[in-house]
């Protein structure tokens, strides 16, 4: 048991998948797009339950690197290292625990060459997990980009009427970022002469000044983008409302999640003093993105932009959070960015239910759904709740814990981020109001059907975990303290400040 | 006579070459018809045999013909790409010349003969012989552009090729006997001694002919302007020779050239090699974008990505070769796997397809070829984990080594331009909508040659890790120091 390379298995498990979809095409042609999604779902879960696995047997008390798998590969340009610590396990969890649920989210919605979408699904969850699992900074720039190629096809295949423009500035934006992040990488390889992370955390020290400035600003370059934080979310509405339901819901809840894994795993504890030096600019940034963002948001006419919008405004708590070098702002960060990934996926998930039916994302076209689908009104309460951070929903917690680190920061900034709470209410409950109340104004309304079975299956999960963690959040922290705590220590140590 | 022997001794691949090619130019004049199955199974078996043969050759360094000809690891493992390739050249023609000709026996004795001129070529230790190599590669070139008779295109093709190649042969020719004149001697490894002693402005001048007429050759800016018109021109077979074979012999003289006998002039060629690789990148990318023809844009593509290999040529450091030999070797797979998969698909009328927009809906006509040629242009623009990624990624270690860090940086924005266009073709083979129904001409040796590139291109991570070729890239490195 303790020999298997169980991160490894993890992460390519669900490639497994892939030649049986394509076998069962053979073998079955009429039938093959039932059997490819029972495939795909079949390998999600089973790579759910590898991820409980590893889960049980982790250990909190430490904040060393666990499951260490290493391989010499590529003549020294690389090694297969995988490990984890207790930050990255909680994006494995959720990873591997939104993928069956967009799958079953996509059941029936999917008709278009399904076999594709679902290799892509497969695809892309390996990638994800591979990204949280690296503990090579080479290998983890192979994961963290090689995921734009099936998010490209999942955007431009079936998405909406924009989709190509939509794909097309998702992958360029992202791309841009990223080979900026290459140099810096390429920088920090030659200095140290190993690609491995954790002899990267001890070899690496760099006096602070240009250098340092650039390969951070590099690094931001690319973690900017994917967060996304202000001024560079522009491709984050465009690719929200255009992705089929289940991309928006990978795309919010794990895709942005690894611009604040980067800062988390390289920003900070290789540069802390460049992190030191540019956390205010990071707080007027993530300040500005969450109030203008807010606004933004609450004037959108699309359901999906407005949910899109207000992702890029909590995704600015994150990044104030983890820039506060705190201990609970870290943890914060952490916590946000994990009950973010539920709600957002939650938040996605309910507009997909209605858009099927409808086909508008039109905020106008609707109004009064609670008198024809009660148990939808019921579901988005408490997620819309939850996104505005009420207490006893999941959301508060992780928005709580920073603005309580960031007021020991700097008040002023701690008084803009505390409003950004109050805005979020605005958007939010104003959405629930147009969507769910009101006087039914369009006669298709009137013959919505309430929820299926299936979409029950995908939102009765997210809601037991926004809840529960609402309530009782310790399972999460505890898994994240140990590893947090090592890191605030880390930059104390280096960085002198 | 004994010199004679020991040189005719290594020297016989390119003998056999030679002897096989004029052979079986003169079964196919006699036999016409009958003999075009036999002069492409003899040509190709003959070239795999020889990569073979250069592979497992244990020359550390020969000369030959008193200094005239050199076989070290560089140029064997040069060899062993240029007729493997070249090998897969014929085959993958082959279909397609059974359906335009069938008396068309000259394609593959034509194709010989040009592989003959670029072994000699990466072998050419002194100028006369590279200047006689480098003819004798780019006459059959010539006609093989105009091959495609009935089409003016074809013919426009190969007559600007040819005058445009005369003009840079002429350059070369103007620099090789200018380096003459003020060394006293034409062999490479002399000039190296002599350079210092000598006029160096003279010098610097010959080298600057010497490098246009090479860098002509590599189709680099700024003496690119052929390669479009021509590939457009050209038929796909022909194209996708053109693409990747000579580019590789021209690429390894370039290296001998600059790194043997210039090795003193480090800082003179290098500027003009950062200006000549950073050019063609940007020019490759951005012109490409406009584009709408397949050939043509593979032109500019492939203008661009010799900017990426000469690149690491601009550090004037003799390990980064290493990288230029993968980026090459990488190159030159994508582009066989992506012409193994254009050449099976025919437009409704049965017509070679020309534009991009006759992809539209490839992913629905046939997966597994759009899957392919996915791959392949994911690759082209980088993308990880594919080998194309790693390409680069070699390239910019050697840059950033020597710390070339902005131009790099340039260089990488740059080819975020560059993707733009690669994954136009994703979203016209993915995203758009049918418009007809292609034909597609299966045949199972373009298939295995299809796998094989898109393994290669798919595992590059495994095939370095597991196979020798690093080894062999990094022995071919070491025979010029």
């Amino acid at each position: 048991m303790i020999n298997l390379p169980l991160l490894s298995i993890l992460t390519f498990l669900p490639l497994i998948g892939l030649p049986f979809i394509i076998f069962g095409k053979i073998i079955n042609t009429e039938n093959y797009q039932n059997i490819s999604k029972y495939i795909a779902l079949f390998v999600s879960l089973i790579t759910f339950l590898i991820s409980l696995i590893i889960l049980y047997n982790f250990n909190i008390n430490t904040s060393d690197f666990q499951y260490n798998e290493r391989i010499p590969i590529m003549n020294g340009l690389m090694t297969y290292r995988m490990g984890i610590d207790g930050i990255s396990i909680l994006f494995i969890l959720l990873s591997t625990f939104l993928t069956p649920i967009c799958i079953i989210a996509s059941w029936n919605i999917i008709s278009d060459r399904v076999d594709y979408y679902m290799c892509s699904f497969l695809i892309l969850e390996t990638l994800m997990i591979g990204t949280f699992c690296a503990l090579d900074i080479v290998l983890f720039y192979l994961f963290f980009e090689s995921v734009l190629i099936p998010m490209f096809v999942i955007i431009g295949v079936w998405g909406g009427e924009r989709r190509v423009y939509s794909a097309f500035k998702f992958f360029l934006y992202t791309l841009l970022g990223s080979v900026l992040m290459l140099v810096a990488i390429i920088y920090i390889v030659l200095a140290t002469g190993t690609t491995e992370l954790p002899i990267i955390y001890d070899v690496f020290s760099i006096d602070h000044g240009i250098i340092q400035n650039l390969l951070w600003l590099a690094f931001f370059a690319s973690f900017a983008v994917k967060m996304p934080m202000w001024p560079f979310h522009t491709w984050l509405p465009d690719a929200h409302v255009e992705a089929p339901t289940a991309g928006s819901v990978i795309l919010a809840a794990i895709l942005l999640k690894m611009g604040g894994y980067g800062f988390l795993r390289f920003s900070l504890p290789l540069l802390p003093d460049s992190s030191f030096y540019f956390s205010d600019f990071i707080f007027v940034l993530s300040v500005i993105a969450i109030i203008y963002t807010s606004i933004v948001a609450y004037v959108q006419e699309d359901i999906k932009k407005l949910i899109a919008y207000s992702s890029v405004a909590h995704m600015g708590f994150v990044t104030m959070g983890i820039f506060t070098f705190n201990i609970n702002g870290i943890q914060g960060g952490i916590f946000q960015m994990f009950s973010h990934g539920l709600i957002s996926g939650a938040l996605f998930l309910s507009v997909g239910v209605i858009y099927n039916r409808m086909h508008t994302r039109k905020i106008a076209d609707y109004g009064g759904v609670v008198s024809v689908m009660p148990k939808f009104a019921l579901f988005l309460m408490v997620f819309t709740l939850a996104n505005i951070g009420l207490p006893g929903t999941s959301g508060f917690v992780g928005e709580f814990l920073t603005i309580m680190a960031i007021f020991s920061f700097n008040k002023v900034f701690a008084f803009f981020a505390a409003s950004g709470v109050i805005l979020s209410a605005v958007y939010g409950l104003w959405l629930y109001r147009k969507v769910i109340f009101e006087k039914i104004t369009n006669d298709a309304v009137k013959s919505l059907k309430d929820l299926t079975l299936g979409e029950k299956v995908t939102l009765i999960p997210l809601l037991i975990l926004i809840i529960l963690f609402g309530i009782y959040p310790a399972p999460v922290l505890d898994l994240i303290f140990v590893s947090s705590n090592g890191l605030v220590e880390s930059i104390n140590l280096s960085g002198g400040n | 006579m004994v010199n004679l022997i020991e040189s005719l001794i290594i020297i016989a691949p390119e003998l056999i070459l030679a002897i096989t090619a004029m052979s079986l130019l003169m079964i196919g004049s006699f036999y016409q018809k009958k003999s075009i199955n036999l002069i492409n199974t003899f040509s190709f078996l003959t070239l795999l045999i020889l990569s073979f043969n250069e592979l497992i050759s244990s020359n550390i360094q020969a000369f030959a013909f008193n200094g005239f000809f050199i076989e070290d690891k560089l140029s064997s493992f040069a060899k062993f790409i240029i007729f493997f390739t070249s090998a897969l050249s014929i085959i993958m023609s082959a279909n397609w010349l059974r359906n335009y000709d069938k008396t068309a026996f000259e394609f593959p004795v034509l194709i010989l003969f040009s592989t003959l001129g670029m072994a000699l070529m990466v072998s050419a230790n002194d100028l006369v012989s590279l200047y006689l190599a480098i003819e004798l590669q780019s006459l059959p070139l010539y006609v093989l552009a105009t091959f495609n008779r009935n089409d003016s295109f074809s013919s426009e093709s190969g007559v600007k090729y040819f005058i445009l190649g005369a003009l840079s042969s002429g350059l070369l020719l103007y620099g090789s006997s200018l380096i003459y004149g003020f060394t006293g001697t034409i062999f490479l490894n002399e000039i190296s001694q002599l350079t210092l002693s000598s006029n160096q402005l003279g010098i610097t001048f010959g080298l600057a002919f010497l490098l246009a007429g090479i860098v002509f050759k590599i189709s680099a800016v700024p003496f690119h302007m052929w390669a479009p018109d021509v590939y457009q021109g050209a038929a796909t077979p022909v194209t996708s020779f053109f693409a990747s074979v000579p580019k590789m012999a021209a690429m390894i003289i370039l290296i001998r050239i600059l790194y043997v006998p210039f090795d003193n002039f480090i800082p003179s060629w290098s500027q003009i090699i950062i200006f000549v690789s950073f050019s063609s990148i940007l020019l490759g990318s951005v012109v490409a974008i406009w584009q709408n023809n397949i050939k043509r844009l593979i032109a500019y593509s492939s203008i661009a990505h010799m900017g990426f290999a000469t690149l690491a040529l601009s550090t004037g450091n003799k390990s980064d070769i290493e990288s230029i030999l993968v980026y090459m070797v990488i190159y030159i797979v994508a582009n066989i796997g992506f012409f193994s998969c254009l050449i099976n698909i025919q437009n409704k009328n049965e017509k070679d397809v020309n534009n991009i927009s006759d992809l539209a809906g490839l992913s629905v006509n046939n997966p597994s070829l759009a899957i392919s040629i996915a791959l392949y242009m994911f690759s082209f623009a980088g993308i990880p984990p594919l080998a194309g990624f790693f390409a680069k990624y070699y390239v910019f270690i050697s840059l950033i080594n020597e710390g070339l860090v902005f131009l790099a940086t340039f260089a990488l924005i740059a080819s975020v331009i560059g993707a733009f266009y690669y994954i136009r073709f994703v979203k016209v083979m993915f995203f758009d909508e049918v418009v007809d129904i292609k034909k597609i001409t299966f045949s199972r040796s373009l298939g295995l040659i299809n796998s094989i590139c898109f393994i290669f291109i798919l595992g590059f991570i495994f095939v370095q890790s597991i196979t020798p070729l690093a080894n062999i890239i990094s022995n071919a490195t070491l025979a010029l120091n």
